[in-house]
């Protein structure tokens, strides 16, 4: 149970942020 | 495309090993970039790895360069927004403050263990990947999981988390009663 609640914090601190959607572009106009 | 399968996880995953989300995604950017040049369809299977590998290496770059305090989630001015006496909405908030606590213990460990951390219960890697990934023997893997386990564990305690409530699925801290 310890390692979801570990999975869980991480989920929750990654989802704080909302990555842009245009990767995609920006690595093809690299 | 391989971008858009990867792009959302490795950006956070970049957040989470340097803190800054400012950077996330141009580490994810310059990731794609150094994994995609030599890639062709005789390596298509060991993309994953290779685009981790320098996933995690520029994001350890870059941490070391420009790493900043972690920013700590505004838990207490959402308390005195929500903590309208009811139980279920302290329960939540103590939830995301355990979640908080946690995730700064772990973002506290050695680059060593925090990467194997992040690696294993965030982006679900097995051990064999996350030996490939950094070029270790999966013995060693496994035991750097168990070392960060037992030194999250000390740390959260030492913060006044109960370990104990974890069995229901909750984070609570010692001196609350009902939560």
């Amino acid at each position: 149970m310890f390692e979801r609640m570990i999975t869980n914090s991480l989920i929750s601190k990654a989802q704080t942020i909302n990555p842009r959607q245009d990767m995609a572009d920006r690595v093809k106009k690299s | 495309m391989l971008v858009e399968m990867y792009s959302d996880k490795a950006v956070r995953t970049a957040y989470l090993i340097t803190g800054r989300v400012d950077i996330a995604e141009d580490i994810t950017q310059e990731a794609f970039i150094q994994a995609i040049i030599p890639f062709n369809k005789k390596n298509a299977q060991f993309f994953k790895t290779r685009f981790y590998k320098i996933l995690m290496r520029t994001s350890w770059k870059v941490a070391a360069r420009t790493k900043e305090p972690i920013q700590v989630d505004s838990i207490e001015r959402e308390a005195n927004h929500n903590l309208a006496d009811c139980f279920d909405v302290i329960d939540t908030i103590a939830t995301k403050q355990g979640y908080e606590a946690l995730y700064k213990a772990v973002s506290a460990l050695s680059k060593h263990l925090n990467e194997v951390v992040v690696l294993h219960y965030y982006n679900d890697f097995s051990i064999k990947e996350i030996a490939q990934v950094l070029n270790c023997r999966e013995g060693t893997i496994r035991s750097r999981l168990f070392k960060a386990r037992k030194l999250l564990t000390q740390e959260i305690m030492k913060n006044g988390w109960d370990v104990s409530y974890f069995e229901d699925r909750r984070f609570r801290k010692e001196g609350h009663s009902h939560v």
